[in-house]
């Protein structure tokens, strides 16, 4: 509780300081926007449901192209981590492809695919795939052989050692992985969609740059930023949490 | 979350009535219908290498094993000697490269699709994302046995081992001595005709490993399991065994065997089992093969 009262103080008086930067005139306006600014131009973002679209179109995007990474990296990975021909071959590839920023796949993806919705679901795939299946090939690397060995001893092959025994051993960096991949995504989402035109936060921030209007920029941000806190801290660090707990590396953590 | 320490667990087992698992449970033989003229295990000039840095080494050469049902025979060698390619040829989790390795398994078709030999690993091999209770039903679970007959089995073996009360714990929770008895009960569960433990009790101290004994002796008694014991320590040996082997390692072979015609409970100030001690020792020294043979000076003992 102590906490959250420190947090509550912290937050006051940063809106505080600001105000009275923005009352003292301390920097012009379209500079340092006001925070009752900010909030109307979010309230009418809300309201005349522009910022609803464009939440729901960016949300869209980065589902399909998550989704897409998450079976096919974990797919990946668990190949490369247990079948060695394809990590002498594919596994350097997918090394090396991961240097890449992820970004840099927007001019292939656009004379791919033109200037269109799967351009940039491309680029949020080669975002989130490499990150998750380079951690799920770790994982696998690292399972205990004496976990496999005790589970083959008790008749489990094939898919039922995948399913019972490789997968949960792996959990830990898997989730590692998928939290990874999941920014690197929604990088790779906000940077394409603010460099080119379509319905999307992205080209919501854009716009109100083009309209010179810092209220709505501040206001998009702050969009983004509950978005991002929310993967973060309610579905990624619960899940690691759980995960951890079951492993007993809970009250080390 | 609230957690006991392992200490404290272990003592709250100590207070336990020991009529818990009492043998008025009349527990039925699990292999009713093994024929006892048949030996358990035969393995049969059972030769391994291995590839190393300029050619290969040959790890274990012609071995002869023959296993009667109901014995506790113990393999006693050094590290290195071949003991755990041995075992892992015997579970079937290696090929031999010549040689054959034979069970023997009754009839009866609630054991159909069941491992016959097990192994128990000297390293915590649990599955930490499982409990204590998914842990032992795992092999129960993955051949879909239906959740009362997991139920049955699993209680019935966590009560054997006598941790029924943690059935809902996580591995770490638990003490060494705690998980080596859950591996035991996982084990029993898939009722194999042997038992294969490969050092099991050697990263355990003094104490629990004499409770081990015990344990183990006792679970043998109620189920007249067949046991393979892989060790090191030749007094953990000559406490639990009918007949001991002695291992010689670079090529691993079988090199004698004693039988050990002394009744339960032993300790280690019998004369009988300080001879034999001497003797094996001996053995080794003689071939200047000692390793980390343990022939100790502490005297266990086993109840």
């Amino acid at each position: 509780m102590n906490k959250h009262i420190k947090r509550l103080v912290f937050y006051t008086g940063l809106i505080c300081i600001w105000s009275l930067a923005v009352i003292l005139k301390v920097w012009p306006e379209y500079i340092l926007p006001s925070p009752w600014g900010v909030l109307s131009s979010l309230k009418d973002g809300i309201v005349n449901l522009t910022f609803i679209t464009g939440t729901l179109a960016s949300l869209k995007r980065i589902a399909i192209g998550y989704g897409f990474s998450v079976c096919f990296g974990m797919i990946l990975g668990f190949a490369i981590g247990r079948i060695k021909i394809l990590d002498e071959t594919v596994g350097s590839l997918v090394v090396g492809l991961q240097t890449l920023p992820s970004i840099c796949w927007l001019p292939l993806s656009i004379l791919w695919f033109g200037l269109n919705e799967k351009a940039i679901i491309f680029v949020v795939i080669m975002g989130a795939l490499l990150a998750i299946t380079i951690s799920t090939d770790s994982g696998v690397k690292q399972i205990s052989p004496i976990y496999i060995r005790a589970g083959k001893n008790m008749g489990a092959q094939g898919l039922t050692l995948l399913t019972t025994i490789l997968l949960p051993a792996a959990l830990p960096a898997i989730i590692a992985g998928l939290k990874q991949g999941w920014s690197f995504s929604w990088r790779s989402l906000m940077a394409g969609e603010l460099l080119y035109v379509s319905i999307g936060l992205g080209q919501l921030l854009m716009m109100g740059r083009e309209l010179n209007d810092m209220n709505r920029v501040i206001a998009v941000m702050l969009v983004l930023i509950l978005i991002g806190v929310t993967f973060d801290r309610f579905i990624f660090a619960k899940l690691e949490a759980a995960v951890r707990e079951r492993c007993g590396l809970g009250e080390r953590g | 979350m609230t957690t006991t320490s392992s200490s404290e667990l272990e003592l709250t087992l100590g207070n336990l009535p020991s009529n818990v698992i009492g043998h008025e449970e009349a527990f039925v033989d699990i292999s009713p219908k093994t024929n006892r003229f048949q030996p358990i295990l035969t393995v049969k000039k059972v030769s391994k290498s291995f590839p190393v840095a300029g050619g290969r080494i040959q790890a274990i050469k012609d071995i002869d094993l023959v296993i009667n049902p109901g014995e506790l025979v113990s393999l006693v060698g050094p590290s290195g000697c071949g003991k755990s390619t041995l075992l892992n040829i015997i579970a079937g989790l290696e090929k031999p490269d010549s040689g054959e390795v034979k069970g023997n398994r009754p009839n009866d078709k609630n054991l159909t699709g069941l491992p016959e030999r097990l192994l128990i690993f000297q390293e915590a091999s649990l599955f930490p994302w499982l409990t204590v209770y998914d842990n032992v039903a795992f092999g129960l679970k993955i051949r879909k046995y239906s959740k009362e007959k997991c139920r049955e089995l699993v209680n019935k073996y966590l009560g054997m081992v006598q941790l029924s009360q943690f059935q809902d714990a996580w591995i770490h929770q638990l003490s060494g001595g705690m998980k080596q008895r859950v591996a035991l009960a996982r084990a029993l569960a898939l009722r194999p005709e042997l038992l294969l433990m490969d050092e099991a009790f050697t990263a355990l101290d003094v104490q629990t490993r004499q409770d081990m004994y015990r344990l183990l002796l006792r679970i043998r008694e109620e189920t007249g399991v067949t046991i393979l014991f892989i060790t090191h320590n030749v007094e953990e040996a000559l406490l639990l065994s009918d007949r001991i082997l002695v291992m010689r390692s670079r090529p691993g072979q079988i090199k004698r065997e004693f039988q050990v015609n002394v009744g339960f409970p032993r300790t280690m100030e019998y004369f009988l089992l300080k001879q034999l001690r001497l003797e094996i020792i001996k053995e080794f020294m003689e071939a200047g093969d000692v390793g980390d043979i343990q022939g100790g000076s502490t005297y266990e003992q086993a109840y």
